[in-house]
């Protein structure tokens, strides 16, 4: 069953120089206790479609057009009163950069507590008790529950965003970049925590992040983005082919190869205020053909649950 | 804590100290013999000079009256005044009760106007309301205290009081009688000088408060379901509120100065009243007396505000 199923959705910018296209005809599904790791370069809008599931887009930004269904219901047309109840309660985020997030006048048992004051019906008390248990099962003491963000480190932090996220036993986990600037021991901590209350909760996740090893070590299915645009959606074991996949897989070191330096995917990411008529990816791209530049490619299945947009694999039949 | 209180309590005995002496020093060095001015009569005989001379120490060294002068202080004699022929310390008290009474609730008035106004600006910012509000108080913060004062005598003048703390040659059947008679005539002096502070306040809260809502921490708020004002009430405003400490104990130190333009237009009988009269009529001693006084009061206010800091932002320690 689909818990999250967005459908040609469009998320513009207002900028003085027009709109911005951070977002253009996404269409994408998450099945319950499923969880998807979402890849791309910074400012191809990974942030901007965690934000637009939570309507809770910067005052520039809004949906354009596209539907997102949650559990049947559509996100987009709900209010901002529905959302309140559906955010926290539903649907959970923890952001980038844990540093900021928490208010550094309140207690982190204060912080965690205060979802459940809102959602459910419980005390201070049991809110308490319950924020913590939420503290325990991320690996904390809960005699930190009085203490405030400056007494804890930033990987700490990171645990209690995911304990505040999840308080609320939500159905849903968005994860913008949760590891992105903590330690490499922080890092397989956190991913390892993250595994373990996908499995108890049945949690689904999206995880956004531009590490590729963490979607192979997190992820049943990988998204990759690319200009606004889904280049390829695929299985964890699946090879990837799109050429920007490929790149950017090849971007990474191997730790059994030779030890030189990756020389990268020359370019810079696509202009989102005029985009090019064909592919997002073709300037870039090395195996380009005349059509790339003319017409857009569309997501064509190539196997089972296997989807890539790249005119090269329509001719060559993947 | 306890050690913290300590050491600030020494450092403020010997600020005070510095303060006291620079005080003597100052009125030392103004040219001019206070035998001679004070006595200036040609029938008085040198041999009386140099008794009255002596009988208020003059004709010790400097250092001597230096120590004179230190103790007369810690016993509570200030010396006296010249124009009122009174103690000193017993004018001064009773001038800075009346400038509290009006300046407390004037600064009150504007903190509270003031802070209200910038929330409201910050939250809606960029619009109309945010346009008009930041208009009206840039207006009021370019007011002369003194202009303002004037406008509102004239446009006032047949309805509020506008001089004076009390109605001349009133006898009061009950103390609650002349308490609504000082209320009366606090009116005027109350809004100019609330009107004058209020931009300051506004502004401060305003600038704050936006940077603070575009904090991370607002954002998780919101993702966490909750509407604009509980965001605004629990972790918006208390955090835009701590500069706000330091503003309003700054300002708390020039409350006790006294409102020199406002108290002068309403010729209400304050410290800043005081202080203008005393430059008037080279009224050294009881000129000694506030500057003392409002620089004890600055001193101790900014010790309380440290002491109070921590309560309200706990990344704060004492040490």
């Amino acid at each position: 069953m689909n818990i999250i199923n967005i459908r040609d959705l469009k998320v513009f910018y207002r900028t003085h120089k027009g709109k911005l296209r951070a977002i253009d005809g996404v269409k994408f599904s998450l099945n319950k206790g499923e969880s998807v790791g979402m890849v791309g370069e910074s400012g191809c809008g990974k942030t901007t479609l965690a934000l637009s599931i939570l309507k809770l887009l910067p005052p520039r930004g809004y949906i354009e057009d596209g539907n997102i269904f949650y559990k049947g219901e559509d996100l987009v047309q709900k209010s901002e009163r529905e959302m309140r109840k559906i955010r926290g309660n539903e649907i959970s985020i923890v952001f980038q950069g844990a540093m900021n997030s928490l208010n550094p006048v309140k207690t982190i048992g204060e912080q965690i507590s205060e979802g459940l004051l809102l959602h459910t019906n419980m005390s201070k008390v049991e809110a308490f008790d319950k924020a913590k248990e939420s503290l325990i099962s991320v690996g904390i003491s809960p005699d930190k529950l009085i203490e405030y963000p400056h007494e804890f480190s930033g990987g700490m932090k990171q645990r209690v965003m995911i304990a505040s996220a999840l308080v609320c036993d939500p159905q849903l986990l968005i994860a913008d970049e949760p590891v992105t600037a903590l330690d490499v021991m922080v890092q397989a901590q956190i991913l390892e925590l993250l595994n373990r209350l996908k499995q108890e909760k049945k949690l689904s996740l999206l995880l956004i992040t531009h590490d590729l090893s963490v979607v192979a070590e997190t992820c049943d299915k990988i998204v990759v983005v690319y200009g606004g645009k889904i280049l390829e959606y695929a299985n964890i074991e699946d090879s990837l082919l799109h050429p920007y996949s490929k790149e950017l897989f090849r971007s990474f070191p191997n730790i059994n190869g030779p030890r030189i330096l990756s020389k990268g995917i020359l370019g810079t990411p696509p202009n989102l205020i005029n985009p090019s008529r064909g592919c997002r990816f073709e300037p870039r791209c090395n195996q380009s053909l005349k059509i790339c530049v003319k017409e857009e490619p569309r997501l064509i299945e190539v196997c089972d649950q296997h989807f890539v947009a790249c005119h090269r694999l329509k001719t060559s039949g993947a | 804590m306890r050690e913290y209180l300590i050491k600030r309590i020494i450092i403020i005995i010997l600020l005070i100290w510095t303060i006291v002496t620079v005080n003597f020093v100052l009125f030392r060095m103004i040219p001019g013999d206070p035998v001679r001015l004070l006595f200036f009569d040609p029938r008085i005989t040198a041999e009386a000079q140099k008794k009255l001379a002596s009988n208020f120490g003059l004709d010790k060294p400097l250092y001597g009256q230096y120590f004179i002068y230190l103790s007369n202080l810690v016993k509570g004699d200030w010396g006296k005044s010249f124009l009122y022929r009174e103690p000193v310390l017993g004018i001064v008290t009773k001038r800075l009760f009346n400038t509290l009474i009006l300046l407390v609730p004037a600064v009150l008035l504007a903190v509270i106007i003031g802070n209200l106004l910038g929330v409201i600006a910050a939250w809606k910012r960029g619009t109309k309301i945010d346009t008009s509000i930041l208009s009206f108080v840039l207006i009021c913060w370019s007011l002369p205290a003194f202009w303002l004062g004037i406008v509102l005598i004239i446009v006032f003048i047949n309805i509020f009081p506008i001089s004076g703390m009390t109605s001349v040659g009133s006898e009061y059947l009950s103390i609650f009688q002349q308490i609504k008679d000082v209320l009366y005539h606090m009116i005027l002096p109350l809004v100019t000088e609330s009107i004058v502070l209020v931009g300051e306040y506004t502004l401060i809260m305003r600038g704050t408060l936006s940077e603070v809502l575009t904090e991370d921490y607002i954002t998780t708020a919101k993702s966490k379901g909750f509407g604009d004002f509980y965001i605004l009430r629990n972790h918006a405003v208390p955090n835009a509120m701590l500069p706000m400490i330091t503003l309003i104990a700054i300002n708390f130190g020039l409350i006790v100065g006294g409102a020199i333009q406002v108290e002068t237009v309403f010729s209400w009988p304050g410290v800043g009243r005081l202080m203008y009269d005393s430059i008037m009529t080279r009224d050294y001693p009881v000129l000694q007396g506030t500057f003392l006084v409002v620089a004890i009061a600055v001193v101790l206010v900014n010790f309380m505000a440290d002491i109070l800091y921590p309560y309200f932002d706990p990344r704060v320690k004492l040490k």
